[in-house]
């Protein structure tokens, strides 16, 4: 079982490189080991394809440390910017396959062999509401982590589609494309598109990033971000809202779906919101943490609280996300009192509210 | 030696289990550096210099509990930062132990007042650079590998920054160190801007590559953050004018932050979208600080240059700033069957570099039947400068490289020393340099080198093979 061609190559790149990408390593800021260096991991994966090493569990433990957040693709020597998850995922996949995995992630996939990763939670989905050609879809990471966005998120859609549909679905088969479930990947994604198809629905808005994403990559619906939607709507008046903000890029809206300005735009609008930017952002921003299944969520949270720590400085005294694995990572951080951490479309809301 | 099973529950003991690795993805990250060769060897056969264990200590009482136990024990250590030494100093050569400083990350304290960090050895250089820039301070300090290494590999390698000509080199910049010995004890030197009580004792372990104590933290001189940064460059019909032009803005009080001369190879390189013609060398002149002084050294600057040079503007200086971390060029020759490439950073005064730069050239060019050579000039002072000799040599086979790499070497290193330059500028000596040493040093010079090492490592367990030793 080897890797692609075409990974091949990148793994080649980065296993021969100087590392210049190690300070923007996210995991490395907190494990320390040299082993999470792109370049180690690189070397790893050469080393197996050339079979001078088998894959161990250790190894395997490696691979799933990886956070991939693009952020070392915008730091890397060539000019291309070789992104590590590109050959990640494909060896994830390989090691979900040889069953060579470490247990927390077997864990998850033996729940996932049972319905979904994220557990009871979820079951009972999909869940439909309305009908139209344009609905709002939820998938299982927004019913968990931010519950109050999602009503934000249906209330202020349902003002502005009359004829909208919101639809909750239990995944839409991001997470386990990022673990190496492609199986499950493709099926969670393939139910989702034929449900769309089925009740007509031509353009899909969600909150969550990773359903975008998703939907691109199938090609066949338009997928648009809660902030293209609202943006796409020209809202003339917001309510006033006295209130210092910065906005956070999630990693996979700003590094993949290139989505900046679109979220930033209503904040620099609202009257008496004095918008603040912080230290690294756009594609530079640093990440909070993991997504769901991260092997170290507990560790990572020291890049939360790093975050946290710059939105300080820079003097805003709220945050605004715009996916759901950015609101609970830095929402998780305990002992905070200062900052508040809000979804892009709470804020929304609140400055809509009234104008409706 | 004992047995690994016990070396291994000892030094759990020590620190705790999750501080201690034997797992084999461990040693092979930990099996090499950035030394061109070691890239080589693991294309052409794996992890050849894998340690036995690797550690993880957190604090200099911990560093020195695992150098007592490796002490008693003569096994073999080798400390290691961010992995980006380019001379092998971090090759466990002997296999034994690894420390890996960078749990030993944190800045213990910021003196805004008298302008000095006291920090931890193993944070990585960008990180720290960002914490001071917080707090509108700078290191000064910004070498080519400031992602990826850290304090104490700067300090372990005498390193310098690209801003060096303003801001010093590291050994310039550093005021204060805590330093574990072999034996586990601990040094800690008085954090003062100058002391005349006796030699400078910071000076036995800045550039000594960690085979005389390790560093844990370091008291650094950092400013405030530039008001201004301004660039000029010209172009030159040949390298050694563009040398003299340096030579004479640094004998007129100038002092610039940044000065880069490439010829004409290297220049044509870097710059031919910004329409640098072939036969061009290229002269770049950086300026950080204050306003008015950096206007006026920037006036002064000019007036010289004009002389000779043809202006280019400041285009040079900011494509330089957006490409100054990208090694690709290199590391593109290394991944290259039979590929090897190396960047050979001498220096000498400056009526000799000139041809210190020809001899070296030449000599390389005669061993080098396919690739080149190529070269610039950055970190200067008034008396003379570094000189940065780059190759990329091809031979049929990865096994090969070995010798053709020291075959390069002989050659540019018997040119460079033999007409009075030195060795390494600030890269440093490792294990692909030693065995220049005793050439470098002269007989003496390397004997006094070897007492040392007798003296504060009895038992030779630190670094073995670095600098010679």
């Amino acid at each position: 079982m080897s890797i692609s061609q075409k990974s091949r190559i990148l793994v080649q790149k980065c296993s021969t490189c100087h590392d210049q990408c190690l300070a923007y390593t996210p995991e490395l800021k907190y494990l320390h080991n040299q082993s999470y260096v792109t370049s180690r991991k690189a070397q790893l994966i050469d080393f197996v394809e050339r079979e001078i090493i088998d894959w161990d569990e250790a190894g395997a433990e490696v691979i799933y440390a990886a956070l991939n957040t693009g952020l070392q693709k915008y730091n890397c020597i060539f000019t291309e910017g070789i992104d590590e998850a590109d050959y990640i995922r494909e060896v994830r996949a390989q090691l979900v396959q040889k069953g060579i995995l470490p247990p927390a992630i077997h864990a998850l996939f033996q729940q996932l062999q049972q319905g979904s990763i994220y557990g009871e939670e979820v079951s009972g989905l999909p869940l439909i509401e309305g009908t139209g050609d344009i609905a709002l879809v939820f998938e299982g990471a927004s019913r968990l982590f931010t519950p109050k966005a999602r009503e934000a998120a249906r209330n202020v859609f349902l003002a502005l589609e009359k004829e909208g549909a919101v639809i909750d679905v239990a995944s839409c088969g991001y997470t386990e494309w990022d673990l190496g479930f492609v199986e499950q990947s493709n099926r969670f994604m393939a139910e989702l598109v034929d449900l769309l198809s089925e009740r007509g629905i031509k353009t899909v808005v969600s909150i969550d990033p990773a359903v975008v994403k998703m939907l691109k990559k199938d090609g066949s619906i338009q997928a648009l971000h809660f902030s293209e939607f609202i943006e796409q709507k020209n809202i003339p008046t917001f309510s006033m809202f006295n209130v210092n903000v910065v906005y956070h890029d999630s990693s996979e809206l700003a590094r993949y779906l290139k989505i900046t300005e679109e979220p930033r735009a209503i904040l620099k609008r609202v009257p008496g919101v004095i918008y603040h930017e912080f230290i690294y952002h756009h594609e530079q921003a640093k990440p909070t943490g993991g997504r769901f299944g991260y092997l170290y969520q507990q560790e990572s949270k020291r890049l939360a609280e790093e975050r946290l720590d710059e939105a300080r400085l820079v003097g805003a005294n709220v945050i605004i996300t715009a996916s759901p694995f950015s609101y609970v990572n830095l929402k998780n951080c305990i002992g905070f009192t200062d900052l508040q951490v809000m979804d892009y479309a709470e804020f929304v809301e609140l400055v809509v509210r009234e104008e409706f | 030696m004992i047995g690994t099973s016990q070396v291994e529950q000892d030094l759990i003991e020590i620190l705790d289990i999750n501080r201690v690795s034997t797992k084999k993805v461990d040693k092979i990250a930990y099996s090499h550096d950035t030394f061109p060769l070691a890239y080589k060897w693991a294309q052409e056969k794996g992890a050849v210099y894998q340690p036995d264990y690797i550690v993880y200590p957190e604090t200099t009482e911990e560093v020195s509990q695992v150098l007592c136990y490796c002490h008693e024990r003569k096994i073999p250590v080798t400390p290691y930062g961010g992995g980006s030494g380019i001379v092998g100093g971090g090759v466990p050569t002997s296999g034994g132990v690894i420390v890996d400083l960078k749990r030993m990350n944190r800045i213990l304290t910021i003196n805004e007042h008298s302008l000095y960090v006291t920090t931890q050895s193993g944070i990585i250089g960008m990180h720290y650079e960002e914490q001071l820039n917080a707090k509108g301070l700078t290191g000064g300090h910004y070498p080519q590998s400031i992602r990826s290494s850290t304090i104490g590999g700067w300090i372990a390698n005498r390193g310098v920054g690209t801003y060096s000509t303003k801001y010093g080199k590291i050994d310039d910049l550093v005021q204060a160190l805590t330093v574990v010995l072999s034996t586990g004890e601990i040094i800690q030197t008085r954090n003062v801007p100058k002391s005349a009580t006796g030699p400078n004792l910071n000076e036995l372990f800045i550039g000594a590559e960690g085979t005389l104590g390790i560093v844990t933290e370091a008291t650094l001189k950092i400013f405030p953050q530039p008001e201004s940064t301004e660039f000029i460059s010209y172009s030159f019909s040949s390298f050694a004018e563009g040398m003299e032009c340096i030579r004479r803005v640094m004998r007129n009080e100038v002092n610039p932050a940044v000065v880069r001369l490439y010829d004409a190879v290297e220049a044509e390189s870097h710059f031919s979208d910004l329409g640098i013609h072939k036969g061009e060398c290229v002269l770049l002149f950086g300026f950080a600080g204050n306003s008015k002084l950096v206007a006026a050294q920037k006036e002064i600057t000019t007036g010289i240059c004009e002389a000779d040079g043809k202006s280019l503007g400041s285009i040079i200086g900011e494509k330089w700033l957006e490409r100054r971390f990208s090694t690709a060029g290199l590391c593109n020759t290394l991944r290259t069957i039979g590929g090897v490439a190396d960047a050979l950073e001498v220096a000498a005064p400056w009526e000799k570099l000139p041809f210190i730069y020809e001899t070296m050239k030449t000599s390389m060019e005669k061993v080098i039947s396919r690739g080149e050579v190529f070269g610039h000039v950055s970190h200067v002072y008034h008396t003379g400068g570094n000189l940065y000799m780059i190759f990329h040599a091809f031979t049929e086979t990865n096994a090969q490289t070995d010798e053709l790499y020291y075959e390069i070497l002989a050659a540019a290193f018997d040119a460079c020393l033999s007409h009075g330059g030195t060795l390494s500028h600030h890269h440093g000596v490792g294990i692909g340099k030693a065995k220049w040493m005793p050439e470098e040093l002269g007989e003496g010079g390397f004997s006094l080198l070897e007492k040392i090492k007798t003296a504060v490592d009895p038992n030779r367990i630190l670094n073995k093979g670095t600098l010679g030793l």
